[in-house]
């Protein structure tokens, strides 16, 4: 007798779902019905690059604020709160580096009560417009001009 | 089977109801992860606790006015099929349902923005527009994320950015994905050679494979995987930069089909037409499968009465769970899949080639 669906266990597996990440394939093995539920929806985070337990030295440690332990962490991949990135200390920052190749937040700053400025705004929609112009995809073209056009002469707020 | 959700049986996502004939790129989604600061995050914090984040940013989403039509719907009052729904209409994550008594969901008229509270983080803000208008989606997320996080206080540092569940997600707390509809790539079976290339190049892929390795349905969803130490606009360039060649890549071999292999063209798009139209069992995959052949002839000028929209109303209508819904009870598999050929036989038949 063949393999059997890991979900259902009941079904022989037909259908291989997949996800690479970072050129490590996840593979789960599904029977048809059960590959049809999954679907081609919205995932929730990409698995992290984690070693084997054999391999971990670090020393266990425990977040203050939550009660997670790394070891937990290493095994659910997820933090308790958001003081765990400091409880775990370089455990913890070594992943992150190896994850994004860096360590430091380059994005959009956030300061309670902020708003996006329009010279963001109008940014972001040129690029597009000379997008869709290039590509020759008028109607989006034209709808970005109007766009760009009632920005400019709004004033910010 | 409850009732709340059969207006969505109505309509088609916004996103998928465009007539543009470009079909390579299906959509563009983006989305931002956010948490609340002073809370345990999902996968720790008690149900009582984390009832209170779920509570606090209903009130918050109630009180803003920048989307419109917006329905709250807390998981634990959805049914099974229910959940479905909304998993298939790319609505919701599988793992929203995971912990149902605390989690809820958000969306707006258009179906183009979806909230998702207590998934993996306590907020989920995603955006999805139709073809390759990811600026236009980003903007409109960053209106929302502006209104949310004016309205209650974010989980932030200077250093690591937006503090996540997962350190994946962690600095933006951004995302960006597309569904890619590349046939010819398939068939000239150099698509191995570029999913290759694409890995290496950092972008996460996910598809179906059935026997022999095989994508079904000629779809794959690309994603971003770097989060931290790149803005958001960096993000989305150099992603834009990697789709476009893909797209490149599948309009030439699309022109080789059209100039070398007509006929093996023409007869692989209307095979699927007969099938579609005479089958009296039809698996969801198979339906896929097909539906992607007749994408391509739609797309290269072979049929030339059939609309984008109609293709994703079949398939969309044709997943399990909408079937389900549509009939009012839980079928099986047989019943589901002689259903869905009940279903696909009728509408092909209405356009005719």
């Amino acid at each position: 007798m063949g393999e059997m669906c890991e979900k259902c266990k009941k079904k022989p597996v037909e259908i291989e779902f997949i996800e690479i990440v970072e050129g490590e394939k996840k593979i789960k093995k599904l029977c048809k019905e059960c590959a049809e539920e999954e679907a081609m929806g919205i995932s929730s985070s990409p698995s992290l690059p984690i070693k084997k337990k054999e391999e971990i030295k670090e020393e266990n440690k425990i977040c203050p604020n939550c009660g997670l332990s790394l070891f937990e962490f290493f095994k659910k991949t997820k933090v308790g709160c958001e003081n765990c990135y400091d409880a775990f200390g370089e455990a913890i920052m070594k992943l992150i580096q190896k994850i994004h190749g860096s360590s430091f937040h380059k994005g959009r700053k956030y300061v309670p009560k902020y708003k996006v400025t329009k010279d963001f705004k109008i940014k972001i929609l040129e690029r597009a417009l000379k997008d869709a112009v290039e590509k020759e995809e008028f109607e989006r073209a034209a709808k970005l001009r109007d766009i760009l056009k009632w920005l400019k002469t709004k004033s910010d707020g | 089977m409850d009732e709340k959700l059969k207006y969505l049986l109505e309509k088609l996502p916004e996103w998928l109801n465009n007539s543009s004939k470009e079909d390579i790129i299906i959509s563009s989604r983006v989305r931002f992860a956010r948490n609340i600061k002073g809370f345990l995050f999902p996968s720790v914090a008690s149900q009582e606790e984390l009832l209170r984040v779920y509570y606090r940013i209903e009130d918050v989403l109630r009180s803003i006015d920048i989307i419109e039509e917006i329905r709250i719907y807390p998981a634990w009052e959805l049914d099974e099929i229910g959940s479905k729904i909304l998993i298939e209409r790319h609505l919701a994550s599988r793992d929203l349902f995971k912990r149902k008594e605390s989690a809820g969901l958000a969306f707006d008229k258009s179906e183009r923005i979806s909230i998702m509270i207590n998934e993996e983080d306590h907020i989920r803000i995603q955006c999805i527009y139709e073809n390759f208008k990811i600026e236009e989606a980003f903007i409109r997320l960053i209106e929302i994320d502006d209104e949310i996080g004016s309205l209650l206080t974010y989980s932030y540092k200077d250093t690591l950015g937006f503090i996540t569940s997962c350190p994946t997600n962690l600095g933006t707390g951004f995302r960006a994905s597309v569904l890619l509809h590349i046939p010819a790539l398939f068939i000239s079976g150099k698509i191995e050679e570029i999913l290759k290339e694409l890995i290496s190049s950092g972008i996460i892929i996910r598809g179906y494979y059935g026997e022999g390795s095989e994508i079904i349905g000629n779809i794959i969803q690309c994603s971003t995987s770097q989060s931290l130490g790149k803005s958001e606009e960096e993000i989305i360039e150099d992603f834009k930069e990697k789709i476009y060649k893909i797209v490149e890549k599948e309009k030439k071999e699309r022109k080789e089909l059209i100039e070398k292999k007509y006929n093996l063209l023409e007869d692989k798009v209307y095979r699927a037409y007969g099938i579609l139209k005479n089958a009296r069992s039809l698996s969801a995959f198979e339906m896929i499968e097909l539906l992607s052949s007749l994408r391509l002839g739609a797309s290269l000028g072979i049929f030339k009465n059939i609309d984008f929209p109609i293709l994703n109303e079949l398939m969309i209508f044709g997943q399990p769970a909408h079937l389900q819904y549509k009939m009012g009870r839980i079928l099986s598999q047989e019943e589901r899949d002689y259903l869905r050929s009940l279903f696909i036989r009728k509408k092909v038949s209405e356009i005719g080639i």
